[in-house]
C-alpha cells in the first residue's frame, strides 16, 4: 500500500521522481516496527518485549515527489556489535546505499535512547528523530522542551509521532525529505580535550586513506573505542594515536552530555507513580513469580481446549453441509467411485477435519498475542532466570522457548537475540518440545476420545511434559558439557501497557492465515498423498487399505513401535505422514478410516470403533503414548529447515532429528510399559 | 560492595565495572558507567535482580550483578569523587541526573501513598523508606 500524499504522486509532471532508502534505527522495544508497519501498510509483527524483530525488513512508501524506501531493522542499544541481529543493524547503518536514518527514540527513557542518536549523528548520514511514545511521556506528567531539543542535538528535525495511534507521520516524511537535502553537520559535542585532539587527527588520517568515507569522524572515534570491526576493515597505522582504548571516557563523555540535553529538556510535574512497579510487585515476586507464571500458562491452555470447544459446532455444521454437498453434487455428477473417493475422503476429510480445530487456534494465539504486548515476557525472562541458570541456560533463552508455544519456525529464529552461538544452539536443540500449536489439534482429539472425564487435563500435561522434557535435556547436556551455571541475564524490562487491539488482531489474523495456507498447501497434498498411498498396492487400486502401499510401509514400523503401544500400521503411517506437518496426523486418521470430520462426536466415536476393529487393546494408555511420542519426535519440515538455516550445520540438524526420534521412543515406551504395570 | 549484595529498595552509585569486555560494553551502553545511580527494585534470594537505571528496568543475572562494583549512595557525597576517574576538562557535572530527581520523586511519592493505604504489607514499606528520605534530601 502506498501513500500518496499532497499534490504530488507520479502526475508530477516533468519532474523526475527522487528515490532514497531509509533506515528506520533504534532502541529495542521503542516502536520502529509499529512506525515501519504504519508507514509503509506492513503487517509485521509487533509486541512488546525487546527482540521481537530479528531480521531486516524492507517496505515502500511515497512522499510527494520520493519513493521512500524503508528498512525495518532489529533494535540496538549502540553501534557496538554484540549480539546477530545487532550486527545486521550496524550493517545497515553504515552501508553506502543507505540515505538517511530515521532514529526512533522511545520519549519516555530519552535519557538512554539518545545515547544511540548521538553514536549515529557522528555517521554524519541525515538523521531525523522520531519521538515515539509522547502518550506516555504526558502520562507520567513529563514535559519536553521541543525548541531546545534539536538545538542540542546539531539542528536535526525532531518530530513527535505517535506509531500505534499514526499521528505526526506525514510531518516526519516531510522533515525527512528535507533535511535529506540540507545534509549533516558532525560535531555535536566536545569529548575531552585530550581525546579530541587524537579525534581529529585520526580524522584526517581516515579522510586521507578512505576520500570516499562519509563518516570519517565516526570512524575515528571508533578507531579510539579499539572496535574490533573498524580496526579491522582500515588496516592503517594508528598506534601512536590510538595507544590504548578510549573508549570508557568516550561512553562517559556522551552520556555527561546526554545528562546536559535532559536536564534542559525535561520538566517533570510529578503527577502519577509508574503503576508498573505495583503489578511487577507480583509478578517478579521472588517466591510467586514462578507459580504466577505457570498459572498464567495454566489459564492459556485452560481457555484454549474449553473455549474453543465450545465454538467448534459452528465449524462442525459447516462442514457437514460442505460433505454432504459434494458428496451429493459428486453423485448427480456421476463421477468415478474413486474420484469421488478421493475428493471427499481423502481431501475433504484431511483438509477439514484440521479446519475445524481453527477456533482452539484462535483461543491459543489471541492468548499468546495479549501477554506479549502485555510487557509480560520479558518478565518471564527474570522470573525463569533461576531455573534456566542452573541448565546453563540464561532466562533469555525462555522467550523462544514460549514463541514455541505458538509455532516452532518464528521461536528458532528469535533464538537470534542469545549472545553466544553455543547458546543458541542448545536453546534450538530443545525448543521443539515446545508443544507448538500444530500439535494442538492431536491433543484435543485424542484427549477428548480417550479420556472423556478429563480432555482439558489430558492435554495440558503434554505442554508440562514438553517443558519439563526441555529443561530436563538442557540440563542433561548442561552436565555432559561440565558447563557452568549460567546467570548473565541481561534484559531490558518494559513499561506494562494495555495490549493494543491493532496489534492483537494483526497477530492473529497472520498466525491463522499461515494456519489457512499450510491447510491449503501442505496438509492439503499430504491427504491426497495418504489416500494415495492407502488406496493403491502392488496390483493397482486396492480395495482394502490393508494391501496397499501405505500399510506396507506402516507394517514395517509396527515391530518398532510396539513397545510404545504404538504397534499399529495405521500409527506408523500417522506418525511418518505427520513430519510433513504435526496436524497430519490427524488428517491421516480421518483418511485412514474414511472419517468426515474427525473433531465431531461422531467421527471420534468412529475412530475409537475403527481402531477397535483393529487393535481391541488400544486403550487411554496407548492413546497417551501416542500423544507423548508426537510431542517429542522429529518437529515438522518447516522447523527442520528452519533448523538448518539457522545454524548452518547438516550435522547438527540430523544429530537433534535422530536425538528426537529416540527420546520420542523411549519416552513413550518407558511411560507404556511402566502403565502396563498399573493399568493391568 | 558489589550490586549483587545491594539491598531491595537501595539507591547505589556505580564505581566500576569487571566484567567480560563484551558485557561491560554492553552495560556502559545501556548507560551503566561509573558514578550512575542505580535503585534496586526488585530481587531474589540468590539470583537476578531488577534494577531502575536512567529511567529503564533492567534485569540483571547474579554473574553480572556480582561484578559490579558500587557504593551506597547518598545523593550529593557520590558526586565530586567519582568524577575523579574521568579525563580531565569533563568530569561528571553532577552525578544525579534529572531522570534520578524524578525516580526518587516518585519512589517517595509512591512510599506516602502506601503507608496512606494502611493496609499495605509491612516489609514493603520498610522497604521504601530509604528512598524516601533520600528523594527529601535530595530535594532539598
Amino acid at each position: 500500500m502506498n501513500r500518496n500524499i499532497g499534490i504530488g504522486g507520479k502526475k508530477t509532471g516533468g519532474k523526475e521522481r527522487r528515490h532514497i532508502n531509509v533506515a528506520c534505527i533504534g532502541n529495542p522495544n521503542c516502536g520502529k516496527t509499529t512506525l515501519f508497519n504504519a508507514l509503509t501498510g506492513s503487517r509485521l509483527k509487533v509486541a512488546n518485549w525487546p527482540g521481537v524483530t530479528v531480521e531486516r525488513m524492507e517496505g515502500e512508501t511515497s512522499y510527494e515527489d520520493t519513493d521512500i524506501t524503508l528498512i525495518d531493522t532489529p533494535g540496538i542499544y549502540s553501534l557496538t556489535c554484540y549480539t546477530i541481529e545487532e550486527k545486521v543493524t550496524r550493517k545497515c547503518a553504515m552501508d553506502d546505499d543507505i540515505d538517511a536514518i530515521i532514529n526512533v527514540v522511545d520519549a519516555s527513557s530519552l535519557e538512554r535512547n539518545l545515547y544511540l542518536t548521538l553514536q549515529l549523528l557522528e555517521l554524519g548520514k541525515p538523521v531525523v528523530l522520531a519521538l515515539n511514545m509522547m502518550d506516555v511521556v504526558k502520562e507520567r506528567g513529563m514535559e519536553l522542551d521541543m525548541h531546545r531539543l534539536p538545538e542540542m542535538l546539531g539542528g536535526i528535525p525532531v518530530v513527535p509521532v505517535s506509531a500505534a495511534r499514526r499521528t505526526g507521520l506525514d510531518i516526519l516524511l516531510h522533515a525527512l525529505i528535507h533535511h535529506c537535502e540540507e545534509g549533516m553537520e558532525e560535531y555535536i559535542l566536545d569529548y575531552p580535550p585530550k581525546i579530541e585532539e587524537r579525534i581529529v587527527k585520526l580524522t584526517a588520517l581516515m579522510r586521507e586513506n578512505y576520500p570516499s568515507h562519509c563518516s570519517a569522524r565516526w570512524h575515528a572515534i571508533k578507531l579510539l573505542e579499539d572496535d574490533e570491526e573498524v580496526r579491522k576493515d582500515h588496516p592503517i597505522s594508528v598506534d601512536s594515536l590510538a595507544d590504548r582504548s578510549y573508549e570508557k571516557e568516550i561512553i562517559q563523555s556522551k552520556y555527561a552530555y546526554i545528562e546536559k540535553v535532559v536536564q534542559e529538556i525535561l520538566f517533570y510535574k510529578g503527577k502519577k507513580a509508574a503503576s508498573t512497579d505495583r503489578i511487577d510487585r507480583l509478578l517478579t515476586h521472588p517466591i510467586w513469580g514462578i507459580p504466577v507464571f505457570l498459572l498464567i500458562m495454566c489459564l492459556v491452555f485452560f481457555l484454549t481446549f474449553t473455549v474453543g470447544d465450545a465454538l467448534k459446532g459452528v465449524f462442525e455444521i459447516g462442514l457437514d453441509m460442505v460433505t454432504e454437498g459434494a458428496a451429493g453434487i459428486l453423485e448427480s455428477m456421476g463421477v468415478a467411485a474413486w474420484l469421488k473417493s478421493l475428493i471427499v475422503e481423502g481431501i475433504i476429510a484431511g483438509v477439514g477435519g484440521i479446519l475445524t480445530f481453527i477456533p482452539n487456534i484462535f483461543i491459543l494465539f489471541l492468548a499468546l498475542a495479549v501477554l506479549e504486548d502485555s510487557g509480560y515476557m520479558a518478565r518471564v525472562a527474570y522470573v525463569m532466570d533461576s531455573v534456566m541458570g542452573r541448565v546453563g541456560l540464561s532466562g533469555k533463552a525462555f522467550l523462544p522457548m514460549i514463541l514455541g508455544f505458538g509455532c516452532t519456525v518464528p521461536a528458532i529464529m528469535a533464538t537470534r537475540a542469545l549472545e553466544t552461538e553455543h547458546d543458541r544452539r542448545k536453546t534450538m536443540l530443545v525448543t521443539p518440545f515446545m508443544s507448538c500449536s500444530a500439535r494442538l489439534p492431536v491433543y484435543v482429539l485424542f484427549s477428548d476420545i480417550f479420556f472423556p472425564e478429563c480432555p482439558a487435563v489430558a492435554a495440558f500435561s503434554m505442554y508440562v511434559v514438553g517443558m519439563a522434557i526441555a529443561i530436563l535435556v538442557a540440563l542433561v547436556v548442561n552436565r555432559l558439557e561440565r558447563g557452568k551455571i549460567n546467570d548473565s541475564l541481561l534484559i531490558e524490562l518494559p513499561e506494562y501497557k494495555r495490549p493494543n487491539a491493532r496489534t492483537i488482531r494483526i497477530y492473529v489474523w497472520n498466525k491463522l492465515k499461515d494456519y489457512l495456507s499450510k491447510a491449503g498447501t501442505t496438509i492439503f497434498i499430504a491427504s491426497i498423498a495418504i489416500w494415495l498411498a492407502l488406496n493403491f498396492g502392488m496390483w493397482g487400486l486396492v480395495e482394502d487399505p490393508a494391501d496397499s502401499f501405505g500399510a506396507m510401509l506402516g507394517r514395517v514400523l509396527v515391530p518398532v513401535l510396539a513397545p510404545a503401544g504404538l504397534g499399529m500400521w495405521q500409527v506408523g503411517v500417522a506418525l511418518l505422514s505427520g513430519i510433513s506437518a504435526k496436524e497430519v496426523v490427524v488428517s491421516s486418521f480421518a483418511v485412514l478410516f474414511g472419517v468426515a470430520n474427525a473433531n465431531s462426536e461422531a467421527g471420534m466415536a468412529a475412530i475409537l470403533e475403527n481402531i477397535h476393529k483393529v487393535n481391541p487393546a488400544f486403550g487411554s494408555l496407548n492413546a497417551y503414548c501416542l500423544m507423548l511420542f508426537c510431542l517429542l519426535y522429529i518437529p515438522c519440515v518447516a522447523t527442520v529447515a528452519t533448523i538448518k538455516k539457522e545454524s548452518g550445520s547438516w550435522r547438527f540438524t540430523l544429530g537433534m532429528m535422530a536425538f528426537q526420534l529416540l527420546l520420542a521412543w523411549s519416552v513413550s515406551t518407558a511411560v507404556f510399559q511402566l502403565g502396563s504395570l498399573f493399568v493391568g | 560492595m558489589t550490586l549483587y549484595e545491594a539491598q531491595k529498595g537501595g539507591s547505589y552509585c556505580v564505581e566500576g565495572l569487571c566484567v567480560e569486555p563484551a558485557i561491560t560494553r554492553r552495560l556502559q551502553a545501556l548507560g551503566l558507567n561509573d558514578g550512575t545511580i542505580v535503585n534496586i527494585l526488585n530481587r531474589k534470594k540468590h539470583g537476578a535482580l531488577i534494577v531502575q537505571v536512567r529511567g529503564t528496568r533492567l534485569a540483571l543475572g547474579k554473574h553480572i550483578s556480582s561484578s559490579i562494583q558500587v557504593s551506597e549512595s547518598s545523593g550529593e557525597e557520590a558526586g565530586p569523587e567519582d568524577g575523579k576517574g574521568l579525563a580531565d576538562g569533563m568530569g561528571l557535572h553532577g552525578i544525579c541526573t534529572v531522570e534520578d530527581r524524578i525516580l526518587a520523586e516518585k519512589t517517595a511519592a509512591e512510599g506516602k501513598v502506601s503507608a496512606e493505604g494502611g493496609d499495605a504489607a509491612a516489609p514493603d514499606r520498610a522497604e521504601e523508606e530509604a528512598p524516601q528520605k533520600e528523594g527529601k534530601s535530595r530535594e532539598s
